[in-house]
């Protein structure tokens, strides 16, 4: 019953920063200069027109009923409709959403693959070569620009090997797998070093704590108390660095996916941000925010099942 | 940088300080005084102009007269990058610093007083972290343009908040060490017991983290100019040079690949360097109580 | 329309073009002696086979923008036009090349005397929904077309009455005579959709227009593609006497990379792409088994200026900036020499003449020019919008030369809708832009660019010569075409040498495909006749 408890007392303190969040992006997207009823109509409309579209929009109203009507909208799920595209901002939205956590799902996978290995190995041949040389390598991959490592990917794995598509989302799981890899890996190359560091120093830790000690002690072997005690203590630290850095990863993914033109949330919010498309704006930022919510609800409770002592 | 301002402090000298260097401070400190070198020194580097056209070489591959190639409108990609390190080093302090200064002074105070103040700043903390970064600083940039100016304010509007944080939590462990009460009831006044006593014992997380967090605002500024919403041209900045190249990317590869080069060197140089603060500081941290 | 901002200079613009014109190119002889127009490129049929053009097959092509809406009453973007281009027709159609008319729902029209009636006869065609298209749906849809919010409403200002005579004849009167009115019926905007099934939803029907043109949408996934199929209901006949589209289907996907549209056609995932970027032209050209077109379109990119800035306000000074312009540098590193450095300071449209001097580049001259203006070292904001690379080479370019000219010039950056803005309210100085023409007659962007009466202040630059606007005024009247050409000829050269702004190159639109892929045409308006397309294959 914990969990439920716990599930909705943070759910509960959500709220107010989701209200935050609205509001400010609301009042900082309308201080903007730029009108995307003028910007649609290309400079030639008369001012009858645009004031009668602003009234049909209802964007004639004060700010902060803009605003209360915002809300009330997204409580019942409805986002509003884009004054560029004409449709739903929650369809629109939607059919961005996959890509995008596809690609935060797969970066995810990728960083923790080449992760958890890694950081094993330097654990156990602390301060040796191979230890020095992974956190070197790990402090080089993280000092490098996303948007400069996707275009070294694009030109020697795209334009010159041809082994894998430089742009778009494909069809299909397979078609997926195979566009995203390298927007994917990309992501990874910044995440991993960071898992790394963490997975490292949190696996020293737990090969020194005291319960390890007595299964050394009881004669376990060394790879053996390895994998099943040091490894499920480091696997909080990681959780906590996913979702830490989920807000750092969304922003990353913006970058990312303009270098590699995948349809995702980012792209659609550069757009809009450029042609003032304020309910699809708004709409993203909701659904950011959600997000940055959600993946930390969700490491805290994975963070709780792990460990009894910081359950509620 | 601080570092040296730190070092001098203990008693041995400086002298004595850099025999206790770690290997990766040392190597970091280095590179970064190189680095720092080849921008003070950029014109007598080179025999370029880093803002001069010559269309006739335009395009022209790395090779003896141009080390690093030269760009579409025909400048010296090697003598732009050398007068990039100008404008990226100093933005990444700046964005760094400011937010340090100010998130440090609000997160310890909060620490300090607690109450509706610390309520408050956590609420406000707690939302722009909810917020990603990049979308805010987009939507800022949007309002009140490109430009270096606007780059500080957007990054500082959200930069403060780990310091804060950080300063914060570690207020809060100070505030019940014996000090900080003894000098409560002796009844010095808070911003005394903050700014004297305590904050020479906070400030260290912060300097450590502040070195991860100057690779990531040149990484960040670098990108924001590489999505246009950075320094204008025809400034050198590795970002925008990188950005530059992009179209270029089939015939004229090293447009976008060797100014890459620069932001992973300065990246790792204050890496290291953060690296080895980790160690000292951490240690003085240790030892000091 | 005109209008400035949005896609990069690589792009091609939205030509809103309407469609225009021929009409109008047939009433003036003299226009189409200048465009001695080589039958763009690949019209030529699949003539060889004995056993006709091929048939079948799904065509994937790839383009730069994505549509945002396919309700025609509401774009003003290429993605958008291009597309409904492809799936609706109006009463009257652009031909192939975009210099001319053909009929489209309408099988025949008659003129009065007066020129100030038009009756239509419509086609017996059928809508995608198998209902047959009639005067009712015609009367909606110029209603929806000629609304004040509608994007190219302002062209039906003169109609004054739309009326149905029977089910299958329509009659529009006008206010005054006004010879554009065909073309302006052409546009996309104009298009004829069908009454039920728009008032059932404009939501629904922007996703899935139901409408009488070559294509019907059978998948539109946002951000990804547009897949058209055939319209079995769609009139026009094939070279083999069968309906058109020869094609069963055309996957159109949005890839909005340069270096992946380009990458991909080589690869043989996309059959066609759409706008290769200037700098990737050459690669292409050697490219086995795949063909590069430059098509010329009613484009011109150029520097905005706003006269009502000081200095801006003199003359000489913006005469200056035209001496210290390096187009032949801009020509060689920006456009890779593709289009024509320009003598004019708008598009190349029906009554261009050549005749008018071209300011060429002169430091010196433009020295003298600074000094004579009185300028006293107050700094040039040179916009451009974020992220567009081309238009920062340009503004680079222009800067050097500005400055060895003794101005002191300074980049500024603003993404496109706020750049935008700020030029419709006029607080810029200069901005790198461009425009395109909605329809193949120069009265059009004449008046909007060049008279200083309008509503938009000669298209936000405050230009004012009541010399040119008495010129355009007489011009609008003349029924000579001659004696017209001669007008707007003389506005041209007025106009251009008042330094109205610094115009940088009539940039045409480059597009690629396999050679397997014949029968294409790409239109000055921009667009495609994806239904004479046969994927020979």
């Amino acid at each position: 019953m914990w969990v439920l408890r716990f599930v909705a007392s943070r759910l509960l303190q959500a709220v107010p920063v989701l209200l935050g969040v609205t509001l400010v992006a609301f009042l900082a997207i309308h201080l903007v200069p730029g009108d995307p009823v003028r910007i649609m109509l290309q400079g030639r409309a008369s001012d009858a027109a645009v004031a009668e579209i602003h009234a049909r929009l209802g964007m004639d109203k004060p700010l902060l009923v803009q605003y209360a009507r915002f809300v009330g909208n997204a409580l019942t799920g409805d986002l509003g409709t884009s004054i560029i595209q004409r449709a739903p901002v929650a369809a629109i939205v939607w059919e961005r959403l996959v890509p995008s956590v596809f690609l935060l799902a797969y970066a995810t996978l990728l960083s923790v693959l080449m992760a958890v290995p890694l950081a094993v190995w330097a654990a156990a041949r602390r301060q040796r070569l191979a230890d020095h040389l992974i956190r070197l390598s790990g402090t080089v991959a993280f000092a490098m620009p996303s948007f400069w490592i996707g275009l070294i990917l694009i030109l020697g794995f795209g334009l010159t090997l041809k082994w894998f598509p430089i742009a778009g989302f494909g069809k299909g799981f397979g078609g997926h797998v195979h566009h995203l890899f390298l927007p994917a890996l990309t992501i990874a190359l910044f995440l991993a070093p960071l898992l790394i560091q963490s997975l490292r120093a949190a696996m020293l830790d737990a090969m020194t704590a005291e319960h390890v000690e007595v299964a050394r002690a009881k004669g376990l072997s060394e790879s053996r108390v390895l994998f099943k005690y040091v490894l499920r203590a480091a696997a909080i630290p990681v959780i906590t660095i996913l979702a830490v850095n989920i807000g750092w990863l969304i922003s990353g993914s913006v970058v990312v996916e303009s270098v590699f033109s995948v349809a995702g949330l980012g792209m659609l919010l550069v757009h809009a941000v450029s042609t003032r498309d304020y309910p699809v704006i708004q709409g993203l930022t909701v659904v950011f925010a959600l997000l940055v919510l959600g993946v930390n609800l969700l490491a805290d409770l994975a963070h709780a099942l792990i460990d009894r002592r910081v359950r509620p | 940088m601080s570092v040296a301002a730190h070092a001098g402090h203990a008693p041995g000298g400086v002298q004595a300080e850099l025999l206790r260097w770690s290997p990766s401070l040392r190597i970091g400190m280095a590179l970064l005084a190189l680095i720092v070198a080849a921008g003070v020194f950029a014109p007598w580097l080179t025999p370029y102009d880093p803002l001069r056209q010559d269309y006739g070489a335009a395009l022209l591959p790395p090779g003896a007269a141009h080390w690093f190639g030269t760009d579409s409108l025909g400048r010296d990609i090697f003598t732009r990058a050398l007068f990039a390190i100008r404008t990226d080093l100093v933005i990444g302090f700046w964005t760094t610093y400011l937010p340090m200064l100010v998130g440090v002074l609000l997160g310890a105070w909060a620490g300090l007083k607690r109450g509706l103040f610390d309520a408050v700043l956590m609420r406000v903390i707690d939302t722009a972290l909810a917020f990603p970064f990049l979308v805010l600083i987009i939507v800022i940039l949007a309002i009140l343009g490109p430009g270096t100016q606007n780059i500080y304010i957007a990054v500082f509007l959200v930069g403060w908040t780990m310091y804060a944080r950080l300063a914060r939590a570690e207020m809060l462990v100070e505030a019940g060490k014996d000090y900080v009460l003894a000098a409560r009831t002796l009844g010095y006044p808070a911003w005394r017991i903050l700014l004297r006593h305590a904050l020479p014992n906070i400030v260290n997380s912060s300097i450590v983290f502040s070195m991860s967090d100057f690779v990531l605002n040149i990484l960040l500024v670098s990108g924001l100019s590489f999505l246009g919403l950075g320094v204008p041209p025809p400034v050198p900045e590795w970002g925008a040079m990188v950005a530059e190249g992009k179209d270029f990317m089939q015939q004229a590869w090293w447009i976008s690949t060797l100014p890459g080069f620069m932001i992973v060197l300065t990246g790792v140089a204050l890496a290291l360097v953060g690296d080895g603060l980790t160690h000292r500081l951490g240690d003085r941290h240790v030892t000091g109580h | 329309m005109p209008v400035t901002a949005r896609s990069s200079l690589a792009t091609p613009v939205r030509p809103l073009a309407m469609a225009t014109a021929a009409a109008v190119a047939l009433l003036l002889v003299a226009c189409s002696k200048e465009e001695p127009k080589a039958p763009a490129s690949g019209a030529q049929p699949a003539a060889s086979a004995p056993t006709g053009p091929k048939r079948g097959g799904t065509l994937v092509f790839a383009r730069l923008e994505e549509p945002a809406t396919l309700d025609p009453f509401i774009p003003n973007d290429n993605g958008s036009i291009y597309a409904i281009e492809q799936i609706c027709d109006s009463l009257v159609e652009p031909d192939a090349t975009g210099d001319g008319l053909r009929p489209g729902v309408a099988e025949s029209w008659e003129v009065s005397e007066d020129k100030l009636t038009y009756t239509f006869k419509l086609r017996d065609t059928k809508f995608s929904n198998g209902d047959p298209v009639t005067a009712a749906d015609v009367l909606f849809s110029l209603k929806k077309a000629s609304a004040d919010s509608a994007p190219l409403g302002f062209l039906y200002e003169p109609v004054k009455a739309v009326e149905a005579v029977d089910d299958r004849t329509v009659k529009i009167t006008l206010k005054r005579p006004y010879t554009p009115v065909l073309s302006a019926l052409s546009a996309y905007g104009a298009a004829v959709v069908s009454k039920k099934a728009y008032e059932a939803g404009a939501e629904a029907f922007g996703q899935k227009p139901v409408c009488s043109g070559p294509f019907t949408v059978e998948e539109y996934a946002r951000g990804t593609k547009l897949v058209l199929a055939k319209n079995p209901a769609y009139w026009e006949k094939g070279k083999d006497g069968q309906p058109l589209p020869y094609v069963d289907k055309v996957d159109m996907r949005y890839v909005p990379d340069s270096n992946a549209r380009v990458l991909g056609l080589k690869n043989g995932d996309f059959d066609a792409i759409a706008v290769v970027p200037f700098n990737q032209a050459e690669s292409l050209k050697t490219a086995p088994g795949i063909k590069l077109e430059e098509v010329p379109i009613f484009r011109l990119d150029y520097v905005y200026t706003n006269h009502r800035a000081k200095p801006l306000d003199s003359k000489d000074l913006r005469l200056a900036l035209n001496y210290a312009a390096d187009r032949d540098a801009i020509m060689k590193v920006v456009f890779f020499g593709y289009g024509t450095v320009p003598n004019s300071y708008m598009p190349k449209v029906n009554f261009h003449s050549d005749a008018v001097e071209k300011i060429p580049y002169d430091l010196e001259k433009a020295k003298a020019l600074v000094k004579s203006s009185g300028y006293k070292g107050q700094t040039i904001k040179l916009m451009v919008d974020t992220g567009n690379a081309p238009s920062k080479q340009i503004a680079t370019i222009l800067q050097q030369g500005w400055t060895e000219a003794g101005l002191k010039v300074e980049i500024v950056e603003f993404d496109v809708g706020t750049a935008f803005d700020m030029t419709t309210k006029g607080q810029y100085m200069v901005y790198v832009s461009y425009i395109t023409s909605d329809i193949n007659d120069t009265d059009e962007l004449a008046t909007l660019q060049a008279d200083g009466r309008g509503s938009t202040k000669s298209f936000f630059s405050g230009y004012r010569n009541d010399a040119v606007g008495k010129l355009l005024d007489e011009a609008r009247k003349e029924a000579d075409t001659a004696k017209r050409a001669e007008l707007y000829a003389k506005v041209q050269d007025t106009v251009y040498h008042d330094g109205y702004s610094v115009p940088l190159n009539f940039s045409p639109v480059l597009n690629a495909r396999h050679e397997y892929v014949e029968g294409w045409q790409t239109a000055k308006n921009g667009w495609w006749w994806l239904k004479d397309v046969i994927r020979n294959k």
